[in-house]
């Protein structure tokens, strides 16, 4: 009986031992199932957190890209827009230009047209020989005003084409100068005012005679139209390669402002007085087109010098 | 005949227009710009007034004569063209002004006159 007690006892400690064990072991199994569980979710969410991770930051440097995109064409576009507005300020400044010129020119077609029309019908009805011929003189005055007038336009429209310098002949200089001294002096007798022509012999340019006269022409006209008392003194000497010509003035003078725009198309600084506002405009072309400079001193009150280089050429080769 | 006083800076344009405007009749004094203009208006009873002076322009000038409260009648010559609005506008400061175009014949010069005097 004790034996079997005993045995019982020790069997039922066996068990025990064994329950404990077995659960110990199953306890075991479970923690570690449910520990890889864990892991495994944790994994899984890790994996399902980095790629989220990886999605953002694609994204991000998606938007950063498309930010960078997007910054670009706006630059891009503030650009355009920047250019459009210069385009169309210079544009609308032209077309104000372009309608001045015409404003101009149409007062100056209009101008000598009503004395030649009053003047026909006087000459018609006069008697008198010396009020006929005085008649005469004042047509002709302004037959060769309305002349200048459409000669401008004329010259505009073959200058802005870039085809004013046609011809490449060896000129005169001193001999074209004269010229156009004499043509200028009974205008500049009328004001009162002298006009000297001083150029050495032997001073030769090359070109286009025609054209450079007209340039020339416009810049002598300019001084005598711009002078009531005193002279106009034009001028020249060697200085290296180059002539240098200069048209002195006692005249009214430029403003310091208006000296800028002096060369501009279809400027009038003074809108009482004859021109079609591109003179200038058109001697400055055509002195470059002859490789040349030109350029406008002045003072108020004092006088103007124009002064512009041509290239010397030797007289014979 | 009226005493006219003729307000005009082109030298030939003024000569051109004092002849026809003598042939028919008239005295004509001739101003060179719109001070000298506002000088002479005494002695006028009519004016035959250029817009693009020297020193003063013929619409001030208009203004001016608006504001001394002198009603002459007056002619406007000018080579300002008809498109730009300007007659309008000189209308708007002097109503009963005669508008006349450059260039114009000396018919219609010496008829603009007449219609005024």
């Amino acid at each position: 009986m004790g034996l079997v007690v005993l045995l019982e006892v020790q069997a039922t400690g066996l068990v025990l031992t064994f329950v404990v064990v077995f659960s110990l072991i199953l306890a075991l199994i479970v923690v570690n199932l449910w520990q890889r569980r864990v892991e495994d979710e944790a994994r899984a969410h890790e994996r399902v957190l980095r790629k989220a991770l990886q999605r953002l930051r694609k994204k991000e440097a998606e938007d950063s890209a498309h930010a960078k995109e997007l910054e670009k064409t706006k630059e891009a576009l503030l650009h355009a827009m920047d250019d459009l507005t210069d385009s169309y300020e210079r544009l609308k400044d032209l077309d104000e230009m372009k309608s001045d010129f015409v404003t101009n020119v149409s007062h100056e077609l209009r101008t000598p047209l009503t004395t030649l029309g009053l003047g026909f019908d006087l000459l018609e009805k006069e008697k008198n020989p010396a009020k006929k011929k005085e008649i005469l003189e004042m047509l002709y005055r302004n037959i060769r005003r309305l002349q200048a007038t459409v000669d401008a336009i004329l010259d505009f429209s073959v200058i802005e084409a870039g085809k004013a310098v046609v011809e490449n002949k060896r000129v005169d200089l001193r001999a074209l100068i004269l010229e156009i001294a004499d043509g200028e002096r009974p205008k500049a007798k009328v004001k009162g005012i002298a006009l000297k022509a001083e150029v050495p012999k032997g001073f030769y340019v090359r070109g286009d005679k025609r054209w450079l006269t007209r340039a020339i022409t416009n810049l002598v006209g300019n001084a005598v139209k711009f002078t009531d008392k005193g002279y106009v003194r034009i001028s020249a000497k060697k200085q290296k390669d180059y002539i240098l010509v200069s048209i002195k003035d006692t005249g009214r003078g430029i403003r310091k402002k208006d000296l800028s725009k002096i060369f501009d198309k279809f400027i009038k600084l003074e809108t009482h007085v004859p021109g079609s506002g591109v003179g200038l405009w058109a001697s400055k072309k055509v002195i470059e087109e002859h490789g040349g400079k030109i350029w406008i001193e002045s003072q108020r009150g004092k006088g103007t010098t124009a002064f512009f280089t041509l290239p010397a050429v030797r007289k014979k080769k | 005949m009226s005493r006219i006083l003729l307000v005009e800076d082109e030298p030939d344009e003024a000569k051109s227009m004092k002849m026809v405007l003598e042939k028919a009749g008239h005295t004509v004094d001739v101003a060179k710009d719109g001070k000298e203009a506002l000088d002479r208006l005494g002695r006028a009873d009519l004016v035959v007034l250029d817009i693009i002076l020297p020193r003063l322009h013929g619409d001030a000038v208009l203004k001016e004569m608006k504001k001394r409260g002198i009603d002459k009648p007056v002619v406007v010559v000018t080579a300002v063209s008809r498109e730009v609005g300007v007659e309008a506008d000189l209308k708007k400061i002097t109503p009963g002004l005669v508008f006349l175009q450059k260039p114009f014949s000396s018919e219609e010069l010496v008829g603009a006159v007449a219609s005024l005097s």
